[in-house]
């Protein structure tokens, strides 16, 4: 083979190579984007706001790369974490949680499955409606809220600025712990804390006004 | 920022589809950090390099058998 025909062939293998990578690179590009996306979407979950609908879309539109093992096992934990700090935020008034909880459990079994960095184990000789383990619920469920903030590298006061809305919007304790945690740990490192301590109340109140009115 | 974030990088791919190669390997070198950590991508990158150059030596070849055809 001539010096000529030798480049010839290495040119046109080298293109076939590239497009052929380019083409799968891309791919891992669009399933990177689409995890984004359901990023967003948890964040909005977290801070109170309604996402079915939105949830509902992207597992529509997402279901045939799952399908097509388009995510790697990163992907899917990371899909997998983002569904479950949904679904806990879920509006079980609404009449389609149920067919979205459905698909998530879909999801779930096709490998995202949630896998946090901290796993809380119950020993064997507590009660299950012990004070200490609805303690350890919550304080788990804040954990993880201050583990994915911190993902998204939020300051504190960012953070706690979430949380309360969170807690205005949904009826999960955690958030309302959580709120006053940070509240007291930003007092004692020197932050003004006093506008927070005011929403705090009032979200404590109109909790309880809930809770009378019922 | 993630690598499928990255501008450059998905710069560089949509380039390399259209064959634009040059283009390609100006928007790789400028993601080069995560070129840099990710093996496969720096395949990529060296790839395109050594297309680039086989051209390169094809053209000089042909430079060449133009010059002793004038001889």
């Amino acid at each position: 083979m001539s010096r000529v025909d030798t480049l010839l062939k290495l040119e046109a293998n080298l293109e076939s190579f590239l497009q052929r990578a380019a083409d799968i690179q891309m791919e891992k590009v669009a399933a990177g984007k689409s995890i984004e996306t359901l990023g967003e979407i948890a964040q909005e979950s977290l801070r109170g706001r309604f996402v079915s609908n939105r949830l509902g879309d992207w597992l529509a539109k997402n279901k045939p790369k799952l399908n097509d093992n388009r995510f790697d096992s990163r992907g899917l934990i990371t899909i997998g974490n983002y569904l479950q700090d949904i679904q806990t935020g879920l509006d079980e008034d609404d009449p389609e949680t149920g067919k979205l909880r459905e698909e998530i459990d879909r999801w779930k079994k096709q490998g995202a499955k949630p896998q946090r960095k901290l796993v809380l184990r119950r020993g064997a000789e507590i009660d299950e409606n012990s004070v200490t383990e609805k303690f350890l619920k919550i304080a788990k469920t804040q954990f993880e809220l201050i583990e994915y903030y911190k993902e998204k590298k939020m300051h504190l006061l960012s953070m706690l600025d979430d949380t309360l809305k969170a807690a205005e919007a949904k009826t999960d304790p955690a958030y309302l712990h959580l709120a006053g945690s940070l509240i007291y740990f930003l007092k004692i490192n020197g932050y003004k804390v006093d506008p927070y301590v005011k929403k705090l109340k009032a979200v404590e109140n109109a909790r309880q006004g809930i809770k009378n009115d019922a | 920022m993630t690598l499928e974030t990255d501008l450059n990088y998905i710069e560089g791919l949509k380039a390399l589809k259209n064959r634009d190669y040059e283009e390609a390997l100006e928007y790789f070198k400028m993601s080069q950090k995560e070129f840099a950590e990710n093996r496969d991508l720096r395949i990529l990158s060296e790839a395109v390099e050594l297309l680039l150059a086989a051209r390169n030596d094809l053209a000089l070849l042909s430079v060449g058998e133009n010059n002793k055809e004038l001889i």
